[in-house]
């Protein structure tokens, strides 16, 4: 199938995924004067971020002046269990505020305080009413604002357009191939710098918040060119995703239920959420029903309700009533807001999630209590990036959003997605541009490489065997589930590691039926390589981190241990195996481990 | 419980027939339409083509028309769609173009007819972060509109998109409204807004059908505000300048005799010294008078003068 054709375009910066780091990132290169592209896998404007509900986390101070960029640094530290990168964090503190009145200024509208300031929602872990918001759909205005941004300055939008492979030329990337999804012809891009922004992994599990995008695209081919990935046990099983119908298990419920005063309950009524506060958080969070409901009103003077722990907390406390016979019929636990707050008020504050349940499940949340249990929602690991410029381990290439490590630690902070999209996507288009604007032409792609990528991506269609890549992926994310799910052991890990193996066997034997136009069968095919090379990783890694932190619990290892409390857990991929190691995190300046530490 | 599935199949590369192709599927009685597609995909036929993203109704990628019905795959219970009978009909929707079995053309909707709306604020200068004081209780006009899907329903529904597919649509009109409910969008940027959507195929090529309101998912009623954007034209005085002819003739051929005057309001609309305009009329009018149906003259009526102050007051009431 050598020489197979392909159309050819030329960029300065590529930009591989329109959510929002990609679009952030791809008006960032455009403003630099570079010749831009935004490839997206779906179409433009349904990438991950659209379905984010809660809000942008940005200390601007608007409903609580005590806020400001330290208070934030530290909470996002202290959620993540103090293995956040601590530049990353701070640059984040910092500039997320700018970040969301720029949104403004291009058209974005948040819901108002009474004196018509930008209004901010409570969330688990932030200390203060931290999330700039629109109802329960942020991400919704957030994506059109930059999607019709990008549009507004002539950006090339490249929709349904799947890229593959990193194309690379003495030692640095210099262009990217993939095939549209409509045609199912190829394209090659050459470019001087690639920012990846593919969001996460969450489609390796079974249970997940994610949608199909989530294949860890931009972390497995990161991971072919030699890059660094960190951290990737490092899994946010969110604590609320609906349990019930069968159909909609795993599909997200905000944690904005919780921020605005609902509770969670197990099967006898009872908040257990008190009997879960964890020594780190004692101080700083409620122990009595009084104090807690207090709280909403006057967060001076009272603690925080422990139902807004942060989410590794909140998501084992649940799995433990459910395992101990406390759960709900369906095997979650009850979340209620319907005794607590009244009808107009809900309908206000959460319309989705009244549609979501009345549509999904027959349930009004007005009336009755919802069934919610933990979902896959987000990888904190990902690509190793530079603080300061987002540029990852190889030369040219850049990542931003989740697909990067190192922002959350051990477990992000609901809110902290969405600002760090809007920080480290404008980051990592900027240095992006300065790269591409200081570097030589890129080398046309040498088209040996070029067949031999070409070949690999039709081979699906040849006589090979009869596997179904739907066969598979189900048996992944089964695999994932059982085997590296939300707690983990030795033994199990160790067989999921076999059973991937045979897995990547199987995919080479999968054989597709059909042409190329706008083919699902094909699509996931190709989808298999990335997915079962990320879930590799994950298990590597959370096999090689025998603690419990964040992120990752294992039942063999159930407490922290300081040797894995300042490290970064490293995979990198050398001649086809991937190995793991520890390496030390970087040493964090004496005045904001003094901010880090200080007793509120 | 058993389901029939009855899939439009369309695919270009094999000539572009169109036909359906039927499948059985067993499902449990909670499942989706979605939940029946994606088991035939996975397990009977992986060439069947469909959209899905979010699956939980947020991003509005998967509308459908199921059992003729335009609505989302992902929302729409397979129990609430077989009451009827066993078989579940999925076809395309209407009004933008197929590319294969159920996925249709976005770019045609969503790029080139939103586009054409300018949904973006341009900053008036440098980068300054301080905030804008906007009142809540202003933001309640574009609050909803804010939580367009841009999934298609509500052109799938608009009576003029099957003869004229230029028109730009209830979708991009919601949009439209959007930003010409802003609240920041005042004085000239206001002015610029509404010359937006009045250029034409926009907001005077509605013929208010009010399909549009029956078939958003959201709620969002885009015919409806297609009719308030009317109103606030009007207030600001019409921008298209053919409409605005067509509206001052209106008026003052019925403020004059009582009557509507075709001949004068069709000539007025295209305008008196616009001769080009006014040539393209003549086949019409010829064609009208050989067969008798050329309209009259009509002589001022009885009452004329009560109707003209009728007029009047509604104008000062607005």
């Amino acid at each position: 199938m050598a020489g197979e054709s392909y159309e050819t375009h030329d960029y300065d910066v590529v930009v591989v995924g329109a959510g929002g780091a990609g679009l952030r990132a791809g008006i960032e290169a455009h403003d630099k004067g570079c010749k831009t592209a935004i490839i997206c896998k779906s179409l433009l404007g349904k990438a991950h971020t659209v379905m984010a509900e809660g809000g942008i986390a940005a200390a601007m101070g608007n409903v609580w002046p005590e806020d400001n960029w330290k208070v934030h640094f530290r909470d996002t530290m202290r959620g993540g269990k103090l293995l956040n990168n601590w530049r990353m964090a701070q640059i984040h503190a910092q500039q997320a505020p700018d970040r969301v009145l720029e949104l403004e200024e291009w058209g974005a509208l948040f819901d108002r305080t009474d004196e018509g300031l930008i209004l901010q929602r409570d969330f688990g872990g932030h200390r203060y009413a931290r999330l700039a918001h629109v109802g329960d759909r942020t991400g919704l205005e957030m994506i059109r604002t930059l999607q019709q941004r990008a549009v507004a300055l002539g950006i090339d939008v490249f929709m349904e357009c799947n890229i593959q492979h990193l194309l690379m030329n003495d030692g640095r990337v210099t262009g990217a191939i993939g095939y549209w999804r409509e045609s199912g012809e190829l394209i090659v891009f050459n470019c001087k710098a690639v920012v990846l922004a593919t969001g996460g992994s969450g489609k390796c599990w079974q249970v997940t918040s994610n949608s199909w995008e989530y294949s860890g695209d931009g972390m497995g081919m990161a991971m072919e060119v030699g890059a660094d990935l960190i951290d990737m046990e490092k899994v946010q099983f969110h604590p609320t995703g609906m349990v019930w119908p069968p159909s909609v298990r795993g599909i997200l419920v905000t944690e904005g239920v919780r921020g605005d005063g609902g509770t969670l309950l197990n099967s006898e009524g009872e908040r257990f959420m008190f009997n879960y506060i964890s020594d780190f958080f004692k101080a700083e969070t409620a122990d009595n029903e009084t104090e807690a409901d207090a709280w909403y009103q006057d967060k001076k003077n009272n603690r925080r309700t422990p139902d807004l722990l942060p989410r590794d907390e909140v998501a084992r406390a649940i799995n433990a009533e459910v395992k101990a016979g406390r759960g709900t019929e369906h095997g979650g636990v009850y979340l209620d807001i319907a005794n607590r707050r009244d009808a107009e008020y809900i309908m206000r504050r959460l319309p989705s999630m009244y549609h979501q349940f009345k549509e999904l499940a027959d349930v009004d949340i007005t009336k009755e209590a919802m069934e919610v249990g933990p979902t896959c929602h987000y990888i904190m690991g990902g690509v190793r990036v530079d603080a300061d410029t987002s540029a990852t381990t190889v030369e040219g290439l850049y990542a931003a959003g989740e697909v990067a490590g190192g922002l959350h630690g051990a477990n992000r902070l609901g809110g902290n997605s969405l600002s760090d999209l809007l920080v480290f996507g404008r980051i990592a288009g900027g240095s992006a541009a300065d790269y591409a604007l200081g570097a030589a032409a890129a080398a046309a792609p040498d088209a040996a490489e070029v067949d031999r990528l070409t070949t690999l991506m039709l081979e699906p269609f040849t006589d090979r065997g009869e596997e179904n890549p739907y066969a598979i992926h189900m048996d992944l994310q089964r695999t994932m589930h059982n085997l590296v799910g939300i707690i983990r052991t030795e033994s199990e890990m160790l067989k999921a590691m076999e059973e991937i193996a045979v897995y990547k066997e199987r995919a080479a034997r999968v054989k597709v039926e059909g042409g190329r136009r706008f083919n699902p069968g094909w699509h996931l095919a190709l989808d298999l390589r990335c997915l079962l090379g990320v879930a590799e990783a994950a298990t590597l890694s959370a096999l090689e981190c025998k603690e419990s932190r964040g992120g990752h619990t294992r039942d063999d290892y159930p407490d922290p241990d300081s040797k894995y409390g300042s490290v970064n857990v490293v995979t990198r991929k050398q001649n086809g195996t991937i190995s793991v190691s520890l390496e030390p995190l970087p040493e964090m300046p004496e005045e904001l481990r003094k901010i880090v530490e200080e007793q509120v | 419980m058993e389901v029939t599935y009855k899939v439009h199949r369309e695919d270009p590369e094999n000539g572009g027939e169109s036909s359906f192709s039927t499948y059985q599927v067993d499902l449990p009685e909670d499942a989706t339409v979605l939940d029946g597609l994606q088991k035939i995909r996975d397990e009977q036929d992986d060439t069947l083509a469909f959209r899905a993203s979010c699956c939980q109704g947020t991003c509005g990628e998967c509308a459908v028309r199921i059992n003729w019905r335009a609505q989302f795959t992902c929302t729409t219970k397979i129990a609430d769609v077989t009451k009827k009978g066993p078989e579940i009909l999925c076809a395309p929707v209407r009004n933008i173009p197929v590319i294969k079995d159920l996925v249709f053309d976005m770019d045609k909707f969503t790029w080139d007819k939103m586009a054409a709306m300018k949904p973006w604020m341009e900053p008036e200068d440098e980068f300054a972060p301080t905030e804008n004081l906007i009142p809540e209780s202003e933001m309640a006009d574009v609050r909803k509109t804010m939580s367009c899907y841009q999934c298609g329903l509500c052109d799938e529904g608009c009576a003029v998109l099957p003869v004229d597919f230029d028109f730009l649509g209830p979708g991009a009109m919601v949009k439209g409204y959007r930003f010409v409910m802003d609240p920041r969008e005042t004085g000239a940027r206001k002015e610029e807004r509404l010359a937006v959507v009045e250029q034409p195929k926009g907001l005077w090529d509605c013929v208010h059908c009010y399909e549009a309101n029956g078939k958003c998912a959201r709620g969002l009623e885009p015919s409806s505000k297609i009719m308030e954007m009317r109103d606030v034209s009007f207030k600001h005085g019409i921008k298209n300048e053919k409409v605005a002819r067509h509206h001052n003739s209106f008026i003052n051929s019925v403020k004059q005799t009582g009557w509507l005057d075709e001949r004068k309001l069709v000539m007025e609309t295209e305008g008196l010294t616009n001769i080009g305009g006014l040539m393209k009329l003549v086949p019409t009018a010829v064609r009208a008078m050989t067969r008798g149906k050329m309209p009259g003259r009509h002589e001022k009526r009885p009452g004329a003068d009560q109707i003209k102050r009728i007029i009047e007051k509604a104008e000062e009431s607005k």
